[in-house]
């Protein structure tokens, strides 16, 4: 999955364009980031790439990039 | 020696907490929202002064007058539940009396949450076939939703009551259950509690303090506290490895299995369960979308509801997995006895 893939899964997730979004958008600033959009962003991770992200990692990050980081870290690891 | 299970009966709560009923609560807002991440519409709810165990007795009243099963075979009840009528005594033995069951009938409580009934499929299937007993009600009873705060919509939303009765017997090898599986992990036991009420920490005033978490639902230590991504994470990733683990056991595919049927704990949690396992529609089934998460007893009102609807066929194979509070889970596959469902 490339980083534009994964802009664009999240954006759907979130029900926004992805164009509306970059790896700096801080998603606190999102009225979608909510309990429901976690539990989305678990899912599409999961089936999309295969990778058990931990409950922490998504709840911690500040900004769509951080995601992303800890997905790439896991799928390194 | 193999058990089976003959027949099965449930009892939902009498009164409807309805999905407009939280709209006027919460919000259209909120309740879209909640409605998208559970698939739960509606939850059956007992009215007040009814206990899990009175909807256990009502089920299992109705399974025992439609099967004509003689009461005095019964030598083994096992009542599961988290909401117990009482500290002391074990509710089981007021239900072996209020069924006029046999005084040789052994009779206790397990208390495991939604993962409860099967294990106490597992136990009651140990005692059958090793000779220890010979006929068993299994029987499970929850009214969760009074251990909610009201405003709290991460689990007043998802929340239902209901119990059931599940009568089991012997049958011959190669029947009835083929296997178990059970796990736990304790470290995850503060993802799904309710802090205070237990020896631990008794209830007090401060107990009772309430408090707003930051997605603004309201609840005190004396309420249901449940970490729903962390639950949610839990629940897919142990599902898919469990039901792999087993089926390897038997030496099965998920191809070989007729009917899946999952702890009913959220509709879009159970239909990703379902993508990610690649099981086709017509071997799934899911009923909570009218009738809420019923905790423990999920599991056998899923499958009397896929009974009811035809679904289970003589010698079919079914699998039945169970997972929450612990955290733990457990799952069995049952070769479908040819009697299940008639009288006897």
């Amino acid at each position: 999955m490339t980083r534009a893939e994964f802009i664009r899964d999240f954006a759907e997730v979130l029900g926004t364009t992805p164009d509306l979004l970059d790896l700096g958008t801080e998603l606190g600033t999102l009225d979608a980031w909510d309990s429901v959009a976690y539990l989305s962003t678990l899912v599409m991770i999961d089936d999309k790439l295969g990778v058990n992200l931990s409950p922490d990692a998504l709840r911690n990050a500040i900004t769509m990039g951080d995601i992303l980081k800890a997905v790439e870290s896991k799928l390194e690891g | 020696m193999s058990t089976a299970i003959l027949d099965v009966e449930y009892e939902l709560g009498r009164d409807t907490l309805s999905y407009e009923d939280l709209e006027r609560r919460f919000g259209a807002d909120v309740m879209k929202k909640a409605l998208s991440g559970s698939g739960i519409r509606d939850r059956r709810i007992a009215p007040e002064g009814v206990c899990g165990s009175d909807l256990a007795f009502a089920s299992a009243t109705r399974l025992l007058e439609r099967t004509g099963f003689d009461r005095g075979r019964i030598d083994l009840l096992i009542f599961c539940s988290q909401s117990a009528d009482y500290i002391l005594p074990t509710t089981a033995c007021i239900l072996q009396d209020k069924l006029s069951l046999s005084k040789s009938c052994a009779a206790f409580d397990l208390n495991l949450g939604c993962s409860q009934y099967i294990y106490a499929l597992g136990v009651a299937h140990g005692m059958i076939s090793s000779g220890i007993a010979s006929c068993a009600l299994v029987l499970t009873g929850d009214t969760m939703s009074r251990t909610v705060h009201p405003m709290d919509r991460s689990v007043v939303t998802l929340l239902g009551d209901g119990g059931s009765a599940s009568l089991l017997t012997r049958t011959r090898e190669g029947w009835g259950f083929l296997g178990f599986d059970f796990g736990t992990d304790g470290s995850g036991y503060k993802n799904l509690m309710i802090p205070a009420g237990g020896f631990r920490l008794p209830r007090s005033e401060a107990t009772a303090c309430e408090v707003r978490d930051p997605e603004g639902n309201i609840r005190s230590q004396n309420d249901m506290y449940m970490n729903g991504l962390a639950i949610f994470h839990f629940a897919i990733w142990v599902v898919p490895e469990t039901v792999d683990r087993l089926l390897r056991k038997l030496s099965l595919t998920t191809e070989d299995i007729d009917l899946f049927l999952f702890h009913q704990a959220n509709k879009f949690m159970l239909e990703y369960l379902f993508k990610k396992l690649r099981i086709p529609p017509e071997k799934r089934h899911i009923f909570i979308e009218s009738i809420g998460n019923t905790s423990g007893s999920s599991v056998p009102i899923v499958l009397a509801d896929a009974m009811q609807a035809g679904k289970i066929k003589p010698g079919a194979l079914v699998f039945m997995m169970a997972f929450g509070v612990g955290l733990s889970w457990a799952a069995t596959v049952i070769r479908w006895p040819e009697s299940a469902g008639s009288p006897l």
